[in-house]
């Protein structure tokens, strides 16, 4: 790691002018941050603490108002608040499944959304990937069993967020504010996929700072699965975030978004279009996970994980049809 | 949970002498106890060699490593980072005024390489310097120019290379080609088993201070200062007498600090010694699992002959171990692979030949079992899938494999097989795991479940204990009394967290009967104890716990006539006094006791000398590699274990729901720290065997090198049921106070799990189907061996 220059503003338009400078990097829990300065990914010359901010923290709303989440606000504060479990549970739930009670204690929501890739080439200091600036991807042809199964011709990386196919679900929309100017971002209009450009997992450019998240409120029902290889804790071999939308017993609209499957979190069109417009049940479940993992296109060892998307998928919605609301 | 209890029955003890001292409720032999340092574990006052206090003036380390897998150096320059500000020093090969190597048993690994670099994180340099900050901006500026050359990075490159560590070590009984070609069912293959990091908590660490005339103290996280003490005076090209070692304790050590402490306490050695100033050494957890070697993964191919009954004729195995690029103990981990490639059963005929491979990584190590793991794999996978093609019950296949009486009682390295535990230690685990109603149980719940599959599995361990270089079995002991009565312990053994202290401290109370508070265990020195062998093969409370037994012995008859006198009885009954709870008395007349204290107060004052030194070797082993023939074990180990799984067949998730153990630690010295071993061992060898995978890419560069991509299990990944049993009425003649060694021999118990997995397996597929269940039994290696047996 290198020296640098170590601010903490105390107002987001200071956090905007000094994240502008070139080499400035912002820091919100350092989860993340922290690795990739230790693994030499990354030698900023300024690191723009946002821990002095004051109104990034806190959660506000229920059921009725939807969510007001402040970007500062922890996984582990999410995951055990109260309003959060009643108005988006698998929400609660995907926080929960975070990595490690320490881990959580630290991780900010808004640090989980603009996290980097934990693609083991790209951590690799020694391996410069298409992603640093080079001319290969080495998952493609390398050890890729946790690699991408869609849109990974370009970079076969997957986007390291399991708490972002959950907000896409819910549409949840972003408060970025830079200076003095504020804008409202879809969750969905957050991630930029490899192919439109290699340099950025997001549209944050310098002197964007995530303020808050506001989770609309809605009537869908929802189910989260993340499927691991190891039991108490892990990253993902799939993850599937669903919200489901009733007419009587028919789905008026869905969302299927699938994590740990592509280079940003992946919305399964086919699988919503399986659902929608037809009653809500094993049937149209069973159409909807196949429909998701149509189009896949497995590298060399990751094939395995084709079949755990269509299960977890079909599971995660099997909880939404349980679910009561 | 539920368990047995922690209180060890009474055992029979071995002789009269012991029964004098054998008071059950005065000692605390075989009683449960605290281990000596687990409230400090867990307070965090425990304190380990980087949480002492610096010493003024303190200089740290920052090894410079290859950016290769295999290359030449061209070219070394580091008169930029020389003039960082803060850097004292930047240290080369040039600099060792001795051998630059750090081969504990081959000469074959330079402290700082030379010409040629030979894995990815090897050392080439390192820069010493008053921060790390200061390290870092110095390392920047070392110019090494490094002209790449072809690396080997696999077994199987290796064996079509010819790159060797050794030559072929062959055992070999019968005509084992004519065994196979008669046998009913042949069956051959390939069982491949993978590294495994250590993930000690506490990763390498040295702070050496230099002292006066030359010498050096190092502090060190070894298991083996003795080595580290040769390797750093060799380096430093001075005597022994120079450097002292001490090991203040481990966060853990499995074998990784067997020998690969030593390249790290020479550097800090090197650099104090050049500086006149402290160093500390301490790696990161990155640079540990990238500059440290693993547990060496094993390719083997095997012939195996049986008879339609299920028994084993003729068995043919070749095995291959990846060493990594220096021989370290290679040799005798494969030996030990060989010597347990029989596990727990009778091969009439036979030939295993092993060979060490050389690769371009890290040198691979000792790690807990020490090949025997690595063998055993083999063994099992061939009784799973002889019982699979035969149709027979898998448990029943392997009782009618066990040892037994004349001539089924020779191993194929022909020794013979004697107080065999097996027999009965079997049927008494399947009779209290509820086996063979559970697994009826388990057949219908395989009948009706749409998806899952369950399995239920039980596998033997039979180990053998000693150092299989016979020489290296011997220990030394240094008891110091005070006049009030309080005892030093100092003893050959290091405490890595396993609990040696404690039960060293309950051997040397009992000894003198008193309690353990009395007795305070030090730091681990070789200017206390000498030429001490490595605390590793299970042998810590053997070899050490033996020795601290003379040494008290010798106390003990120091301090009766002392007691005789004080007690008005005849000298000639001197013999008849015993020390126990605390007091000394005649054994006929306990209610006139003396306090210890007192006796040993009135010794100083008589001119009694107050310290002794005890000494134990293991008597009567030895192999000849030659002609794979000899005596390599004092005894063996013996333990089964049945576990029960539960298999996703859609996303090859699984559970272990259920495990029990019955394990033989003979008399158990102390019961609380030997289930704690059991426990421990086991789920490490779960975490080797279905979680745990270890990745170079093509290029030597290690992909799993943090615990983000490495996996060790946690407490959620524990069996739901764990139901842990140390046999019962089991003492052991001949080994200290009846009790077995245990520090190794569980960890094998887990390949329960991995027959239970390919049990589950087969319920997904027709009856006789080939299972290729690759290990670790990752949810990929059980989808793909679930989508193999389906297809068929």
């Amino acid at each position: 790691m290198n020296a640098f220059e170590w601010v903490a503003p105390k107002t987001t338009e200071q956090v905007s002018e000094a994240a502008r400078a070139q080499g400035a990097v912002l820091k919100a829990g350092g989860v993340d941050l922290l690795d990739r300065l230790k693994n030499n990914l990354e030698a900023p010359s300024r690191v723009v603490s946002l821990q002095a901010l004051k109104g990034l923290g806190g959660i506000a709303g229920d059921a009725k108002a939807g969510l007001e989440l402040g970007a500062l606000v922890t996984l582990a504060q999410l995951a055990g608040d109260a309003r959060v479990r009643a108005a988006a549970p698998k929400l609660a739930e995907a926080c929960w499944h975070v990595a490690t009670p320490q881990v959580r204690n630290m991780a900010t929501l808004g640090g989980n959304l603009a996290q980097r890739t934990h693609c083991w080439y790209f951590r690799s200091e020694h391996d410069v990937c298409r992603r640093k600036g080079g001319s290969t991807c080495f998952a493609q042809r390398g050890d890729n069993e946790h690699h991408a199964l869609f849109g990974n011709g370009v970079c076969a990386s997957v986007h390291a967020s399991t708490v972002a196919p959950m907000l896409l679900a819910l549409e949840a929309v972003l408060t970025v504010e830079n200076g003095k100017s504020s804008r409202q971002l879809r969750l969905e209009d957050f991630f930029v996929p490899p192919e439109k450009d290699l340099s950025r997992e997001n549209v944050l450019q310098p002197g964007d700072v995530i303020t808050r998240v506001r989770v609309p409120p809605s009537r869908a029902k929802t189910g989260y699965l993340k499927q691991t290889a190891k039991e108490s804790f892990d990253w993902p071999l799939a993850v599937a975030a669903v919200a489901v939308e009733l007419d009587g017993a028919t789905c008026k609209r869905a969302a299927v978004v699938l994590g740990a499957a592509a280079p940003v979190p992946l919305r399964a069109r086919a699988a919503e279009a399986a659902l929608v417009g037809k009653p809500f049940g094993p049937d149209s479940i069973r159409e909807a996970a196949k429909a998701a993992v149509q189009g896949a296109s497995p590298l060399s060892g990751n094939g395995y994980r084709v079949p755990v998307f269509e299960v977890v998928v079909r599971r995660a919605l099997e909880q939404a049809l349980e679910a009561k609301s | 949970m539920a368990g047995p209890s922690l209180q060890h029955p009474s055992s029979t003890p071995p002789n009269p002498t012991e029964v004098a001292q054998l008071e059950e409720p005065l000692t605390p032999l075989h009683q449960p106890l605290l281990h000596e340092s687990g409230l400090k574990h867990t307070s965090g006052e425990a304190r380990y060699v980087d949480d002492l206090p610096s010493p003024p003036g303190m200089a740290l380390c920052l090894v410079l490593t290859s950016p290769h897998a295999h290359a030449r150096i061209t070219r070394r320059d580091a008169a930029k980072a020389r003039a960082v500000p803060g850097v004292h020093a930047i240290l080369f090969a040039e600099d060792v005024p001795g051998l630059n190597d750090v081969g504990p048993v081959i000469h074959d690994e330079p402290l700082f390489a030379v010409n040629e670099v030979q894995f990815m994180g090897q050392s080439v340099g390192v820069v010493v310097a008053e921060s790390y900050d200061a390290c870092r901006a110095a390392a920047k500026l070392v110019e090494v120019d490094y002209e790449p050359l072809p690396a080997i990075t696999t077994i199987d490159q290796a064996i079509a290379q010819g790159s060797w560590l050794s030559d072929p070590h062959v055992m070999k009984r019968g005509d084992v080609d004519a065994e196979l070609w008669k046998s009913e069912v042949k069956l051959s293959g390939e069982v491949r088993t993978g590294g495994q990091e250590h993930f000690y908590l506490e990763t390498q660490s040295t702070l050496a201070l230099p002292e006066e005339d030359g010498s050096v103290r190092l502090l060190c996280s070894t298991q083996h200062p003795s080595e580290v003490q040769a390797i750093v005076a060799h380096v430093l090209h001075v005597g022994r007498h120079l450097i002292t070692v001490e090991v203040p304790r481990m966060g853990g050590g499995f074998g990784g600090k067997e020998t690969q402490a030593a390249p790290f306490a020479a550097m800090a050695a090197l650099a104090a010694l050049k500086l006149k100033r402290p160093v500390k050494i301490w790696l990161n957890r990155d640079q540990d699992m990238a500059q440290t070697g693993k547990r060496h993964p094993f390719m083997t191919r095997y012939e195996a002959g049986f008879a339609r009954s299920g028994e084993l004729k003729a068995l043919k195995l070749e095995l291959f171990s990846d060493g990594g690029f220096s021989t370290d103990l290679s040799r005798a981990i494969l030996d030990r692979a060989m010597f347990h490639s029989d596990n727990a059963y009778y091969v009439p005929a036979l030939m295993f030949t092993g060979r060490v491979c050389k690769t371009h990584l890290p040198s691979n190590t000792a790690f807990r079992g020490f090949g025997g793991p690595q063998g055993m794999a083999v063994i099992e996978a061939i009784m799973s899938r002889a019982a699979e093609v035969l149709g027979l019950d898998p448990a029943e296949l392997r009782a009618k494999n066990f040892y037994d009486d004349a001539p089924r009682n020779v191993t194929p390295y022909f020794m013979e097989v004697k107080h065999d535990r097996m027999p009965r230690l079997w049927k008494e685990l399947l009779a209290s795991s509820d086996y063979l109603a559970r697994k009826s149980a388990i057949e219908s719940f395989n009948a009706s479940h749409p998806h899952a599959r369950r399995g239920l599995a039980i596998t033997p361990v039979k180990f053998g204990i000693s150092f299989t270089t016979s020489f290296l079995n011997q220990a030394g002991a240094l008891v110091v009394m005070y006049a009030d009565g309080t005892v030093q312990l100092n003893h050959g053994g290091t405490e890595m967290g396993q609990g040696l202290h404690t039960k060293m401290m309950a051997i040397c109370a009992h000894e003198l009967g008193i309690p353990p508070a009395s007795v305070r265990a030090m730091t681990t020195a070789t200017d206390k104890v000498p030429n001490t062998s490595a605390t590793a093969a299970s042998s810590g409370s053997d070899l050490n716990g033996a020795a601290v037994k003379v040494a008290c012995e010798t106390l003990r008859a120091r301090l009766q006539p002392v007691a005789a006198r004080l007690l008005g009885v005849p000298s000639e009954s001197a013999g008849d006094i015993l020390f126990a709870g605390g007091k000394v008395f005649l054994r006929t007349r306990p209610e006139l006791a003396l306090p210890f204290g007192k006796v040993t107060q009135e010794a100083y004052l008589s001119q009694v000398p107050m310290s002794a030194t005890g000494f134990y070797k293991t008597p009567d082993i030895s192999y000849d590699k030659s002609t794979g023939r000899g005596k390599p074990f004092h005894y063996f180990a013996y333990g089964a274990a049945v576990s029960e799984v539960e298999l996703s067949g859609l996303t090859g998730e699984h559970r272990v729901r259920r495990v029990d153990i019955l394990h033989d630690v003979g008399a158990s010295l102390v019961p609380t720290i030997d289930r704690g071993q059991v426990e421990g061992g086991f789920i490490q060898g779960v975490g080797w065997l279905t979680c745990e995978e270890v990745l170079f890419d093509a290029k030597g560069y290690l992909l799993t090198h943090s615990p983000d991509t490495y996996k060790i299990p946690a407490f959620g990944d524990a069996p739901l049921d764990f139901r842990v049993q140390l046999l019962e009425d089991a003492a052991q003649p001949d080994v200290i106070h009846g009790s077995k060694a245990v520090g190794e021999p569980p960890l094998m118990l887990a390949l329960s799990v991995v027959a239970a997995l390919r049990h589950a397996v087969t319920a997904f597929g027709r009856p006789g189907a080939h299972v290729d269940l690759k290990m670790p039994c990752t949810p990929e290696a059980l989808l793909n061996a679930i989508e193999a047996v389906r297809s068929v």
